[in-house]
């Protein structure tokens, strides 16, 4: 039994992209000495809510596009019982768990350096902000990697998404409030934005649901 | 070698061209950009009954470029990023380096294919669009030229920059590593305002074209250049050269590091 995980664990190791482990705490500890450097309040919370809102669902979005295709030994891990929504949860929920720990502990340095993130609304809100549009990329990555049977596709669509969102703000108040993926950092007030959260993540679960019943047909990706 | 060159050039376009993932995304970001083109008021720009005078035509073409330069680099950055990682991890250098094909023209073809890849469906793309809003009496039949000098002068530059750092820089990094670290580069270099924080945006390394547009095409101020300044024809051929010069920086490094995995694969 022991064997077995540990021969599992380590077949996860060698196969595993690392850079997904090594990747957002490089970007962390970045952004860490960049708000220490900085002296201005204003430029301080303008950073912690450009890390939290903007660059960690980029980074989440990207990996995630990479996590499921880009494995040198996809063909025999689609030749074992290993199922679609296990393959799912366990590369995704790494990314996750990464960017969570990354998330909380450079809130806790924020509060550290007396950077006030309540304009984002309260604890559970400042949450939102960051993990719903993080959890949006991380579903489009999959399922676009996945629908193209491409990396790239995921890559691109991730890419393009994030910067049509960041750069047409004022498109999306007159046309498409509730896509806005960045509403919750950008117009924490918005009183249509529990709608908004609520569109993004039953989207997301739909984008995670379409992705399972692409991952189930396999000859797709060999 | 001008036969070995445009072997590989010829081949390596075609390749690209055929991806399926290349006429996907271009294909979503034409319909995204064609809808906000002809659709009225809150959703597009097209106001009924508007019509471009021949005096705004090149300002017009200018501006239109510029906003092609905001989304289409980094679909152009994202495909190219695995053109020349491939042939390393398919182990296609080692056959290659059998032939008699030199490195720098491997490098070369390499590159203006991958370019010419990204170039030509959106060359195709912007040209259609002048031509549509002149069926439609929107625009003069001006448009049809200054269209093309403003591709050239605005689109060909940045996308030069864009891909050759997309062939050189997934050779030391992952790909995706690149891909993320790219897309907020090109949002940091080009569109955030200097005064907000620390940029490159105002500065002769800036490759989204707004030396260009004010320098050659007298175009306004634009959300893209904000807190920078009106540029001169000087300017802008200075933004031009730095440019050049760093797209030939970029490619004779790489080449460099071809070199160098060579040897270092014969000792080995």
């Amino acid at each position: 039994m022991t064997a077995r995980w540990t021969a599992r664990w380590k077949y996860s190791w060698l196969t595993y992209r690392r850079d997904a482990l090594w990747f957002p705490p490089a970007l962390w500890a970045l952004f860490l000495v960049i708000v220490g450097i900085m002296r201005h309040p204003e430029v301080r919370f303008n950073l912690a809510r450009g890390y939290l809102g903007f660059i960690m669902p980029l980074i989440s979005g990207m990996m995630a596009a990479y996590a499921v295709l880009d494995d040198p030994a996809l063909e025999l891990r689609f030749a074992t019982p290993i199922r679609a929504g296990q393959t799912l949860l366990a590369r995704l929920g790494l990314i996750i768990a990464v960017q969570t720990a990354c998330a909380l502990s450079f809130q806790l340095f924020l509060l550290v350096l007396k950077v006030d993130l309540s304009v984002l609304g309260s604890l559970f809100g400042v949450q939102l902000a960051w993990f719903l549009p993080t959890l949006s990329l991380i579903a489009l990555g999959t399922a676009g990697a996945l629908a193209g049977a491409q990396t790239v596709m995921g890559a691109f669509l991730v890419g393009a998404v994030w910067l049509v969102q960041v750069m047409m703000k004022g498109w999306f108040d007159a046309n498409a409030r509730y896509l806005h993926l960045f509403r919750g950092v950008l117009v924490p007030g918005d009183p249509d934005l529990a709608l908004n959260q609520c569109v993004l993540l039953a989207g997301s679960m739909a984008l995670l649901f379409f992705s399972w019943v692409l991952l189930h047909r396999q000859e797709r990706y060999i | 070698m001008v036969q070995r060159f445009l072997g590989l050039f010829l081949h390596e376009l075609g390749m690209a061209l055929r991806r399926k993932g290349l006429w996907i995304a271009y294909g979503l970001l034409f319909l995204f950009h064609t809808v906000l083109l002809f659709s009225p008021p809150p959703l597009g720009e097209m106001v009924e009954g508007e019509v471009i005078s021949r005096s705004e035509a090149w300002p017009v073409a200018g501006r239109f470029l510029l906003a092609v330069n905001v989304f289409f680099p980094v679909v152009a950055g994202i495909l190219s990023a695995d053109r020349m990682q491939r042939d390393v991890r398919l182990g296609l250098r080692e056959l290659q380096e059998s032939t008699l094909l030199s490195r720098p023209v491997y490098v070369l073809a390499k590159y203006l294919a991958a370019l010419a890849s990204c170039l030509l469906p959106l060359f195709l793309w912007v040209m259609a669009i002048p031509a549509a809003m002149i069926a439609i009496g929107h625009a003069p039949a001006d448009m049809l030229l200054a269209v093309p000098v403003a591709f050239l002068a605005i689109t060909v530059p940045a996308f030069a920059f864009v891909v050759a750092f997309s062939l050189a820089c997934p050779m030391v990094m992952p790909s995706s590593v690149y891909q993320i670290l790219f897309t907020g580069y090109w949002f940091w270099a080009n569109f955030i305002p200097p005064e907000l924080f620390p940029t490159l945006n105002g500065t002769l390394l800036t490759p989204s074209g707004i030396f260009a547009v004010q320098a050659f095409f007298g175009g306004p101020a634009s959300p893209a250049s904000r807190g920078a300044g009106q540029y001169t024809p000087a300017d802008a051929l200075l933004n031009l050269a730095v440019l050049g010069l760093c797209i030939a920086g970029i490619l004779l490094l790489l080449e460099r590091f071809l070199q160098r995995q060579q040897r270092q694969g014969r000792r080995a």
